[in-house]
């Protein structure tokens, strides 16, 4: 009387229905990565779930070891091929979609079905490294809504509509707990370790380091935020003063700007503030995959972890992988490099050897002409006004190595990074130093909530000239040409204000005040819930006076943790050892099943002897071989002592009993 | 030296068990003290993944990944309290068991009573070493399930009800609740009715010529007046009432013969081969119609026949 229960066949495997409804959970939950999966990924994932949904349907029985195996194996291979790789995000996504689809080929046991919607659980999570949106809020509320349902149907004796507000309810009643954890769990400061290189690819629109014609009238396209400040002091400074610095440009080769020089290249910038010029902003920077922090023009510094480049932009320590939040402080009033030392006045008026004879020539001219460079610099701005210069998004092309000469002379269409870079190189040319400064120009007040927006179609550019006693000024060449880019956004100084995005156009109807609202929306919940880290928990728990508790909250956490993995580690060894125990009960459970495969299931309360009999009415022809079986099983779990060679003789038999196959009886 | 460790917890984890499931007269109520409560090894690989899904969250800083997590966690917690819930109070009412002949199986009944305003859910039953179980699909609030375990009748004599375990992984499967009960139910198990000698034949001696006294068994016939000597308890009264005078039962006359099954006489050394064909031999004799007695050492039941008779007869051999 020692053996131990068999609890293989409870729970139940899942029936047709359950696996139908399994298949329907993995395809809604996979749905939104069909968005951003390649097509070739989505097509097969789709085909494996019409697929088992079939055989589900027909309740067709699952295919066999080597059917299942050649699929997993092609899965594999085909990511392999498509991607180079089974890591990073698009190429494990690709795959873990393709093996849960694969994987409801296999659903045999409840646990099976078990391990597959926990699965399920984690399709939904990698879902949010492409998009953290409000819509994927709503995402991540039907998807677990979905899957505690199917959890409860295969383990609930339940109906499915009943699962479904059982399921209800249980989320409703875990809110609570949920949100206690959001808010107290301890948060570690991410990464733990690297990020895929292809971590929030989505996102690479932004400011570039590197500007040749084309790079910044291309972000003049795009709608998206590019970050959204909010003045704890006072209000957005006026729109003249809204310069937000990003990369400068040092080098020029090849109709290319580029080259911030390294901090061990140039000292880094030297920034006097005039004292009552100092502005305060609390900024909400998009992820760009850069490490620029943006500020209004020029920066001072951040409460983020930053160093200044001699180019006087804040540098973060790592690439911006992740909406940030953080505070600046910028001077609007300023000297910047009041002394430039000879290394950067040399960087700063270099210019390849040769190319754009007539830019020279001219600069050369009005060089002869001025008296300081103060007066080149009118100079130069007086031509860009007096000829019929085009602000425009769509130039005439230019020659790679002419650039310079065909836009000032020929073409005279072109962005403001068309007006900057030839400004620049006209002031180089005639022996200013000078560089290019890209960021953005602008921004409009939000209709909800008291903060600005800054947008990709705000990106812009413009040139710094180093003059003696002031130190490095602003220039802003398009201003001269576009006055209305400066006070009124883009959509003020162009003509084709039909190829700007529709945010960027100056008008404001009905769906423009929609979108604002929307976007005061998902301001608000970037502010408080994206943004929630362990720095906004630190300053939460302070607020709330238990800001010495974080420590003890960390390690208590972490105690429990290693506790519980300890215990469930020996659990699970004890557990193994259990089950690999008893070969006699295992194979009467397979004796069983095989029986039951054929239509012949044990019921719960039937034992082994009233289960043989009942079969062997049925089915005569197995009579003999089952009577032989059962009898054999009730001497080995009741004998006291039985003996080894009992239990072989019995293995042996049940092993080799085939319901599809029954041994012609010996007569 | 981890497997003797083991083993020892074991060991005091099964002997606090079977200390805290004292044997029980019926009805018994779970109760908080006894209703144990553990993850399953789906709710084990499922925790695995939260704390990989953690990790993730972590290291993307991910706040809907951190949400997702937490309220999977929430949601797993809570189904625990549920799971708990679905067994906390309910009673276990009865227990009972036809008696068997040994080598067959008792069909243990076991009455379940939710006497809560919520339906339990997926409550089942199974006994440690018993093969068999049985599910509750659903025990609406204030209803009644029986359920039904077989369990094996090796000898004859008293089977007590094994120790049972009540379980449930409801609502998710991640956790399982389960609790020990031992009621203190029993039945009987006869020898088992086998044996080689034929049943021997009734002997015609002095005792026969008494006829045994009618019982209610027999065939019925009809009615006859009462006459005086009649029991009262052969009385119909419900016939007697629609006519003038008494009137009692008439039954069919049995076989004047009686049989005496003799422990001394049945052959085999072995008292319980001995016992099992003296079952048999009742049997036959119940079969044929016959009124029998019987003897064994220190018992002798009167002669008599009747299904009262045979189960008084085979309750004497299980217990002797």
């Amino acid at each position: 009387m020692s053996r131990a229960a068999t609890t293989a066949s409870w729970p139940p495997a899942p029936a047709r229905g359950q696996r139908l409804r399994l298949t329907g959970c993995l395809a809604l939950v996979a749905l939104p990565h069909l968005f951003h999966l390649p097509p070739w990924v989505s097509a097969i994932a789709a085909t494996l779930l019409v697929w088992q949904a079939q055989a589900a349907w027909r309740s067709r029985p699952l295919p066999g070891r080597l059917i299942r195996f050649a699929l997993a194996a092609a899965a594999l291979g085909s990511v392999l091929a498509g991607f180079g790789r089974i890591s990073g995000q698009e190429a494990g996504v690709s795959l873990l979609v393709m093996l849960l689809a694969l994987k409801l080929c296999e659903i045999r046991s409840h646990r099976d079905a078990m391990v597959f919607l926990s699965l399920t659980a984690f399709l939904l999570i990698t879902q949010f490294l492409f998009s953290q949106s409000l819509a994927m809020a709503v995402y991540l509320v039907i998807g677990t809504w979905l899957i505690t349902a199917a959890f409860i149907d295969v383990s609930s004796e339940i109906a499915p509509t009943g699962a479904f507000t059982h399921s209800a309810r249980l989320l409703l009643q875990a809110l609570p707990v949920a949100a206690l954890l959001f808010v107290l769990f301890p948060r570690v400061p991410g990464p733990l370790w690297g990020l895929p290189s292809d971590a929030g690819a989505r996102a690479t629109t932004g400011l570039s380091e590197r500007m040749s014609p084309g790079s910044i009238s291309s972000l003049a396209t795009s709608d998206a935020v590019a970050l959204r400040v909010r003045f704890p002091d006072g209000d957005m400074p006026p729109a003249p003063a809204r310069y937000w610095r990003g990369p400068v440009f040092w080098d020029f080769d090849d109709g290319t700007w580029r080259g911030s020089p390294a901090a061990d290249a140039l000292p880094a910038a030297d920034i006097r503030p005039v004292a009552d010029a100092i502005v305060r902003a609390d900024i909400t920077l998009e992820a760009t995959r850069h490490p620029w922090l943006i500020a209004l023009d020029v920066p001072l510094g951040t409460d983020h972890r930053s160093r200044m480049s001699p180019g006087a932009t804040l540098h973060a320590e790592d690439d911006i992988d992740e909406r940030i939040r953080y505070h600046a402080r910028s001077a609007l009033a300023y000297r910047l490099d009041p002394q430039l030392g000879s290394a950067a006045r040399e960087r700063a008026t270099r210019l390849p050897a040769g190319g754009n004879p007539r830019a020279r020539a001219t600069a050369r001219r009005w060089r002869a002409q001025a008296d300081t460079p103060q007066g080149i610099v009118d100079r130069a701005l007086t031509h860009f006004r007096e000829h019929p210069f085009h602000y425009t998004l769509s130039p005439a092309r230019t020659g790679r190595d002419s650039s310079i000469d065909d836009f000032l002379f020929e073409t005279r269409e072109g962005f403001c990074e068309h007006y900057a870079g030839a400004f620049t190189f006209l002031m180089r040319a005639a022996g200013v130093p000078a560089r290019v400064v890209t960021g953005y120009q602008g921004g409009e007040r939000a209709l909800v909530g008291d903060y600005w927006v800054v947008r990709n179609s705000d990106a812009h550019a413009w040139s710094e000239v180093w003059l003696d006693g002031r130190g490095w000024v602003r220039v802003d060449p398009t201003a001269a040409v576009a006055p209305g880019r400066i006070e009124a956004g883009v959509a003020g100084s162009l003509s084709d204000s039909q190829a700007l995005p529709y945010m960027a156009r100056a008008d404001d109807g009905a769906w423009y005040r929609m979108q604002m609202l929307w976007d005061g929306v998902n301001a608000a919940w970037n502010r408080w819930f994206l943004a929630y880290g362990p720095q906004q928990q630190q300053r939460l728990l302070e607020r709330i006076g238990l800001g010495g508790l974080r420590g003890a909250l960390v390690a208590l956490t972490f105690g429990v943790a290693v506790l519980l993995g300890l215990l469930s580690l020996w659990l699970g060894w004890r557990m193994r050892q259990r089950r690999t125990a008893d070969p006699v009960t295992r194979q009467w459970q397979r004796v069983c099943d095989r029986l039951a495969a054929m239509g012949y299931p044990r019921a719960r309360h039937e034992g082994p002897q009233a289960y043989g009999a009942r079969v062997a009415r049925a089915r005569p022809d197995l009579a003999d071989e089952l009577g032989a079986i059962v009898a054999g099983y009730i001497r080995l779990c009741y004998a006291a002592n039985p003996g080894s060679a009992d239990t072989q003789a019995f293995v042996a038999r049940a092993a080799a009993f085939d319901p599809r196959r029954p041994r012609k009886p010996r007569d | 030296m981890t497997g003797v460790f083991s083993r020892r917890i074991e060991a005091a984890i099964t002997g606090f068990i079977r200390r805290r499931t004292p044997i029980r007269s019926t009805p018994m109520t779970i109760g908080r003290r006894r209703l144990y409560i553990l993850p399953t090894r789906s709710g084990a690989i499922f925790a695995v993944l939260l704390v990989v899904m953690l990790l993730g969250a972590t290291n993307y800083s991910n706040s809907l990944g951190f949400a997702l997590t937490f309220w999977l966690a929430a949601i797993a917690l809570v189904s625990m309290h549920h799971a708990h819930r679905n067994l906390l109070g309910l009673v276990l009412t009865r227990v009972s068991a036809a008696p068997v002949f040994a080598g067959g199986h008792a069909r243990f009944t076991i009455t379940l009573d939710n006497t809560a305003r919520r339906a339990r859910r997926g409550v089942r039953i199974s006994a440690p070493g018993i093969e068999g179980e049985d599910l509750a699909a659903v025990i609406a609030p204030g209803g009644r399930v029986d359920l039904q375990l077989s369990v094996p009748a090796a000898r004859r004599g008293h089977l007590a009800c094994p120790r049972l375990r009540v379980e449930t992984i409801v609502p998710l499967g991640l956790f399982r609740a389960w609790s020990w009960l031992a009621p203190s139910a029993q039945t009987l198990v006869y020898p088992q009715p086998v044996g080689p000698r034929p049943r021997p034949a009734p002997a015609d001696d002095g005792d026969a010529a008494t006829p045994a006294p009618a019982r209610g068994n027999d065939e019925f016939l009809g009615h006859r007046p009462y006459i005086r000597g009649d029991s009262l308890r052969e009385i119909d009264w419900k016939a007697s009432a629609r006519t003038d005078g008494l009137l009692v039962h008439e039954h069919t006359r049995r076989s004047a013969n009686t049989l005496w099954l003799d422990y001394a006489h049945a052959g085999a050394r072995d008292p319980e081969a001995r016992l099992s064909q003296l079952a048999r031999w009742v049997l036959d004799a119940e079969r044929d119609g016959l009124t029998y007695g019987l003897r064994l050492p220190g018992t002798t039941l009167t002669p008599d026949a009747g299904r009262g008779h045979r189960e008084a007869c085979l309750r004497a051999l299980a217990l002797l």
